[in-house]
């Protein structure tokens, strides 16, 4: 019964995602620097871009998509997962400083977002492997958490970021980046590419158990605190040290690039 | 007495303030005045409103950051002691005696003789102060780890597990607040913390039988690798058991299944 | 306080643990506004631990920290008054503070504070001074620097006023 349900979900959403004309769905966000945005089972790619509005704008990505067949008009598209009180597929949920917003769609409609997000916001991502999402996000200025499995490329991020990727490569570049806060930034198979600004306090620990790493710093204060069997680890203080910037990998590479 | 009078020892004579002998003239004012009657009604409804109203409770964010703070002062302190031989200014003065009483030897024996005393009491005094303050400072980093531990944001609870790296002798308290950590925790770079910093005391017994038993929950696969990294490490042999039960899992991934090979071969 | 002026800052834990939430309602029943008042009670005590050495020993803790409390909200308001895209101090009043109080009274209590917003900054301070904050007019007297029987006089005219607005709102 549930099956057949979701089956024709599909089919649904596959005509109908986004049944509004070219709308954008909004949501608006009283302190956003104290608020939370939690995304999750998106299947498709997130693309996420900061900017200093008060309100969460998601706009669908192509005209096609958002076709109503005739047959449809005068009803609503349902779905298995929710309701979708957007119109775009997606359901909305607001729970005190919390925003939770989580795709509808089946895993097999593969369905690209874009969203514009008040920048002082903290971002919550969640991504099972059974979703093909990458995920894409520029300008945001507060804390990235990031559960996924796949691609996680931030720009002009500040953090503190805590990442957690299994197949797919996490690279990072900041602006303005938090110091004094930690970071934590973990893969599997894939590799991390990191750009860090050179006069940032921190104390770096990389790990990378059958990965190798590299970068441009100078590492000649380094401890060793761990033998691992493989693997290299390499403990040092940039900077003088300061909060705790923790890289791990299994089998990817690390890259800790020296920025401006 | 008069309207104005009444009014200005209204507030005193609502919260019982106003002695006797003046209580009686208000009341006697009152039977008559249906204006200040009525003055007198809306200030007792709105002064019960206002002294019913409950104090609001901040969020623990306050108190954190203030322990914070504190603890940024406190490190400053110590720097500033220890770069200093850090003598009170009492010391100061009884070494100039010293001085002038070595001079004196004979004279002032017995005044020799108590200041040196009174200047190893200080040395003592002091150090039982910085160790006392390292002692506080240890407290508070306890308890500001326990209860960031119980925040929202995941940067925060990986603060509260790097905080303990600071702890030089972590009790039972702190160490099952890490495994819990390890164990529940809902975000996987957190839990990944907790189980680096509990390896710092793998040397203990009991810390490595919590990392077994956590070893045999996990499921995320570069937890499973960090954990048996650690324990191989140690030639934990008890390990064993879990590391086959990994093995035996089809869906493990390649990269967990290969440390667990290197694993097997070190142990067995 | 002596022995924190000594350097002893763990008693400042103390200070923290007994004054904090007192503090904190006394920026709230003033600004109305929660995070705004958690921030002013944290630069509050910022200034206490880095003031501390200024504390003279012959004046009550209490009316020293109430002073640095009063000047703390008094720089906050002369900010507001700079950003004025913010909202104005009298009549605005910010409803994320009663929403979420529960039960016994709701109505009375937001017409209280809607009333409240109502006042002069000098009134506020005086009403959440004696009544909110439970000060003793003699307290009073040493924060603020004026008689008690002035201060007597304060409280009672920010009542009336006070009367005025609470009951012209429905």
């Amino acid at each position: 019964m549930k099956t057949k349900m979701i089956l024709s979900g599909s089919i649904f959403a596959l005509l109908m995602a986004g049944s509004l004309t070219a709308q954008e769905y909004k949501v608006n966000v009283e302190n956003a620097k104290n608020s939370k945005l939690s995304l999750g089972s998106f299947t498709g790619d997130l693309k996420i871009e900061g900017y200093a509005g008060n309100e969460i704008i998601f706009s669908p990505v192509s005209e096609e998509e958002v076709k109503v067949p005739d047959r449809a008009k005068g009803l609503k598209p349902v779905y298995g997962g929710g309701v979708d009180n957007t119109g775009v597929g997606l359901s909305v949920e607001k729970n005190g400083s919390e925003i939770s917003i989580t795709c509808l769609l089946p895993f097999t409609n593969s369905k690209e977002y874009t969203v514009k997000v008040p920048e002082n916001m903290s971002i919550e991502v969640n991504s099972e492997c059974q979703y093909n999402n990458n995920i894409y996000i520029n300008g945001m200025k507060n804390e990235i958490e990031i559960q996924s499995c796949h691609s996680i490329i931030l720009k002009g991020v500040t953090g503190p970021l805590v990442l957690s990727t299994i197949a797919g490569d996490i690279e990072v570049t900041f602006s303005n980046m938090a110091s004094g806060k930690p970071f934590s930034i973990n893969s599997i198979s894939g590799e991390i590419d990191i750009t860090l600004p050179a006069n940032i306090a921190a104390d770096v620990e990389m790990s990378a158990v059958s990965g190798r790493m590299y970068s441009d710093f100078d590492f000649s204060n380094k401890s060793k605190d761990m033998n691992q069997i493989g693997g290299n680890e390499l403990n040092t203080k940039l900077n003088g040290g300061g909060a705790k910037f923790s890289i791990v990998t299994v089998s990817g590479n690390i890259y800790l690039r020296k920025g401006v | 007495m008069k309207c104005e009078d009444v009014e200005s020892v209204m507030i005193d004579y609502l919260d019982n303030t106003l002695e006797e002998a003046h209580r009686h003239e208000v009341e006697k004012h009152l039977e008559t005045c249906e204006r200040c009657l009525d003055e007198l009604k809306d200030f007792q409804q709105i002064l019960h409103t206002v002294d019913s109203t409950e104090m609001e409770q901040p969020d623990e964010t306050l108190r954190i950051n203030f322990y914070h703070m504190l603890h940024g002062e406190m490190n400053k302190q110590v720097l500033q002691n220890r770069k200093q031989p850090a003598m009170p200014l009492s010391m100061r003065r009884s070494s100039t005696w010293l001085r002038l009483a070595a001079a004196m030897v004979l004279l002032l024996a017995g005044t020799f003789i108590g200041l040196s005393v009174r200047f190893v009491i200080n040395r003592q005094q002091e150090n039982e102060q910085v160790a006392s303050m390292k002692n506080e400072m240890q407290e508070m980093k306890e308890l500001m780890m326990l209860s960031m531990l119980k925040l929202e944001s995941p940067s925060q609870r990986l603060q509260a597990v790097n905080y303990t790296d600071d702890i030089q002798a972590p009790d039972a308290k702190v160490l099952n607040a890490l495994t819990e950590t390890l164990n529940n925790d809902r975000n996987i770079n957190v839990r990944l913390a907790a189980a680096y910093s509990l390896s710092k005391y793998a040397d203990r017994q009991s810390v490595r039988d919590s990392l077994v038993a956590s070893l045999s929950m996990q499921t995320e696969p570069i937890i499973q690798v960090v954990l048996m990294n650690i324990l191989v490490e140690k030639r934990e042999s008890s390990t064993i058991k879990p590391i086959q039960k990994i093995i035996s899992d089809e869906k493990a991934m390649k990269e967990v299944k290969d440390v667990t090979q290197k694993g097997l071969k070190i142990l067995l | 306080m002596k022995r924190v002026k000594e350097g002893n800052l763990a008693e400042l834990s103390l200070l923290f643990e007994r004054y904090h939430v007192k503090l904190y309602n006394f920026m709230l029943r003033l600004t109305f506004d929660k995070m705004v008042s958690q921030d002013l009670t944290q630069n509050l005590f910022y200034r206490i631990i880095k003031y501390r050495h200024t504390f003279k020993e012959d004046h009550s803790f209490k009316s020293w920290i109430y002073q640095l409390a009063r000047n703390i909200h008094y720089d906050f308001c002369k900010q507001q008054q700079k950003d004025t895209e913010r909202y104005t101090q009298v009549g605005e009043y910010n409803e994320n503070l009663s929403e979420e109080r529960e039960g016994f009274n709701e109505e009375e209590y937001e017409k209280l504070e809607r009333a409240m917003a109502r006042l002069s900054p000098e009134q506020k301070e005086i009403l959440v001074l004696s009544r909110f904050q439970g000060l003793k007019y003699e307290e009073i007297s040493s924060i603020r620097d004026l008689s008690v029987p002035a201060i007597k006089v304060q409280v009672h005219r920010a009542i009336r006023q006070l009367r005025e607005h609470y009951f012209k709102l429905t």
